[in-house]
């Protein structure tokens, strides 16, 4: 395109929706590929540690898990109980450890220790989360069972069915994915987020520039002509980006949200004089006082009780966690929350939570909340939706298709810029073929990062120390390995061969399953083990995808040979490459 | 409960999809058993009314079991996953369609008679 000629708006827009999404795209394909799968980040983790896989869901040890507490964790200000649930079937638990301090009337908030201005990478979320995983925490892999992963949180996990301690490997898990997502790794705190940042915004630039390219979104909605060169690439990357554009928008709009603290701290600056955790407790509201203990001892109730009571009184709605402020205090109190959310609106805090005195058993009044308003609402919507925190099963499916969706959004475009310029050109310019091998690189062999991080969680042995920094350098190792594969080979047999080892990686990760001490998939799938037979029954979908991707590359032969004369042709017309605009127009052969 | 609930959704806005696609020239065509017919303008506006009307119809039972707010967002999930659905029917299989519409017509049809037979029953 040139600047100094008069254009027309659809062709300025074409130019930018090829060249946003191709700067950043391999960075925006991982964003979205790791994204995707810390929609299932606690499920992920749980496969990782092949040690919990054979717990036994029959019974809930809770009155043992209280006399745990109650040897360990005496004087401590609060535990967190999380139950078994359909994310998780272990039994956790978490209780502060550090000395209890001057108790100020708001120094707990509802959540427990989390308004510490860590705002993207909590670890403990909602009680759903049961992290393992600190890169940071030395004494983790040193502390046997009880694993802390946030300094002052101490952490065990128990047989849900005879209370017994279980010890699970340390690995990196689905957390290092998840946290891939937002800040990438190794860089210093705040520069993977503005990286992140900065490719979300082109990404949102890419999008809603492709939708004003896009000339005919009704009329080519379920248009998908196959066979048929750069226009079957156009239309799969058509299809892919409309059918699920609410949700692209949606998780890119959200995602500059929440890293919008940090692109535009001047809001924080000039409203709350800097103090970004008064900031953050505004926006998240609902920050509860606990009633600060009275110092005179007295028996905490049992727990097993109150949660009788609380499933009769919630109808068989499933109850994530326990928390119990100021055990063994007189005016310790006990509140029980709901696993899922009835709604985006109230953020974290919409839970339902029944409320009881800790040493009678009788129930209190919640503190009263104020509604949130429109501004927190809204934050709250966006925010939940794009961490799928509310979402029970089939939400969270939904969420996870539209991410692969999304994910191949990317990667069609991607494979499309090189293919609508790739027209007859015997020796590619050198931007040309750095395009190529990135996307080989960036799409195939990100996938094979992926797979022999799992590989390695499996094959390292399980009490090797820091073995989740192992983990994490294989999925470097295994990345570089794929560029520079990339680098040397050509570019069909680079994606031939990258496919097929990313497929058979991914694949081969139930068999692998087996072998290595977990459940194996028949097995989970008889006992009902739905957590594990899905990321089996996913690896095994996902690789033979990759497989049969792999043989369709292997199969096709370019319709037209390259020449000596074509590509003298083209490189006369080389200004009227083919773009957008001009494929949008075309009219189908 | 919640399952049928997800399985009328589904099925509404396949049919709705469907319906849409069977109203435009280029798929009437390939759903049409016979090459040379095309349904008439007035069918192909009443199939592209009938498509929107469904799409629309498929937000309440998705509101009605997850509330407002969730009730959106499983509805454009599973809009997404049905006009896939459609696409790969006409592109591979547009013979397919009609048999699949029959199906998604009348399981509908008793997850809707289902729903509301729970829904009265306390």
């Amino acid at each position: 395109m040139r600047f100094d000629q008069a254009r027309s708006m659809r062709l300025s827009m074409s130019w930018l929706h090829t060249w946003s999404g191709l700067v950043l795209g391999w960075l925006l394909f991982a964003i979205f590929v790791t994204g995707t799968l810390s929609f299932f980040r606690n499920e992920i983790t749980f496969w990782m540690q092949p040690e919990l896989h054979r717990v036994k869901t029959n019974g809930l040890a809770l009155s043992r898990a209280q006399e745990i507490l109650e040897q360990e964790a005496a004087d401590s200000p609060m535990w967190i109980i999380t139950l078994p649930g359909a994310r998780n079937p272990t039994l956790g638990l978490a209780w502060r450890a550090d000395a209890p301090r001057p108790v100020a009337k708001t120094t707990h908030s509802r959540r427990g220790g989390e308004a510490r201005g860590e705002n993207y990478g909590n670890r403990h979320e909602g009680g759903e989360g049961r992290p393992q995983f600190e890169k940071n925490n030395a004494s983790a892999s040193a502390a046997g069972n009880t694993t802390s992963s946030r300094p002052g949180m101490k952490r065990l996990t128990l047989d849900p069915a005879t209370g017994e301690a279980l010890t699970a490997r340390e690995t990196a898990g689905g957390d290092f994915l998840y946290r891939f997502h937002f800040e990438l790794y190794g860089l210093e705190p705040g520069w993977g987020r503005w990286i992140v940042g900065i490719a979300t915004m082109f990404m949102l630039v890419a999008i809603v520039s492709g939708v004003i390219v896009h000339r005919n979104i009704f009329k080519d909605f379920f248009t998908f002509r196959t066979g048929k060169g750069k226009r079957s690439w156009l239309d799969a990357h058509n299809a892919s980006s409309v059918f699920s554009l609410p949700f692209h928008l949606i998780i890119t709009f959200s995602g500059l949200l929440l890293l919008g603290n940090l692109l535009l701290p001047s809001a924080v600056q000039s409203a709350f004089q800097g103090d970004s955790r008064a900031y953050m407790q505004s926006v998240r509201g609902g920050n509860t006082p606990v009633t600060p203990p009275s110092g005179e001892r007295a028996p905490l109730t049992d727990l097993s009780a109150l949660l009788a009571f609380t499933e009769q009184v919630w109808n068989g709605q499933p109850i994530g966690s326990i928390t119990v402020n100021h055990p063994g205090d007189r005016r310790a109190t006990v509140e029980l929350r709901a696993a899922n959310m009835d709604s985006l609106m109230g953020g974290r805090g919409a839970a339902r939570i029944l409320r009881f005195d800790g040493v009678s058993g009788q129930t209190l009044d919640m503190p009263a909340v104020a509604p949130p308003s429109i501004v927190q609402s809204v934050w709250n919507i966006q925010v939940m939706l794009h961490r799928g925190f509310f979402a029970s099963p089939v939400p969270r499916w939904l969420l996870f298709l539209a991410g692969v969706g999304g994910s191949l959004m990317i990667a069609t475009g991607l494979v499309m810029w090189s293919i609508a310029r790739a027209k007859a050109r015997e020796k590619l310019s050198f931007g040309h073929r750095l395009v190529d091998v990135l996307n080989v690189a960036g799409i195939a062999g990100l996938l094979i990062a992926i797979g022999a991080h799992f590989w390695a969680n499996r094959l390292i042995p399980a009490d090797l120390a820091h073995r989740g920094d192992w983990e994490i350098k294989v999925f470097f190792i295994a990345w570089s390995a794929s560029c520079i594969h990339a680098l040397l080979r050509k570019r069909k047999t680079a994606w031939i061969e990258q496919l097929v080892c990313a497929g058979a990686l991914i694949a081969a990760l139930p068999i692998l399953n087996a072998l290595t001490g977990g459940l194996s998939l028949p097995g989970s799938v008889e006992q009902g083990r739905w957590l594990l037979a899905g990321f089996d029954i996913c690896a095994l979908a996902i690789g033979g995808g990759l497989l049969f991707a792999a043989h369709k590359v292997m199969l096709h032969t370019p319709k037209f040979r390259v020449t000596k004369a074509a590509s003298a042709i083209d490189t006369e017309s080389k200004l009227s490459f083919p773009d957008f605009a001009q494929l949008q127009t075309e009219e189908p052969a | 409960m919640s399952l049928i609930a997800d399985f009328l959704i589904l099925a509404l806005t396949l049919i709705g999809f469907a319906a849409l696609s069977a109203s435009m020239n280029r798929h009437a065509k390939q759903i049409s058993n016979r090459s040379s017919h095309i349904a008439s303008p007035g069918i192909r506006r009443l199939r592209l009314m009938v498509g929107w009307h469904l799409l629309a119809l498929a937000l309440y039972p998705a509101i009605k079991t997850y509330g407002i707010s969730i009730g959106i967002a499983v509805w454009i999930g599973f809009l997404a996953i049905s006009a896939t659905a459609i696409a790969l029917l006409l592109s591979y299989r547009p013979k397919m369609l009609r048999p699949v519409f029959a199906v998604t017509v009348t399981s509908s049809f008793i997850a809707g008679l289902a729903l509301t037979v729970f829904a009265r029953s306390p």
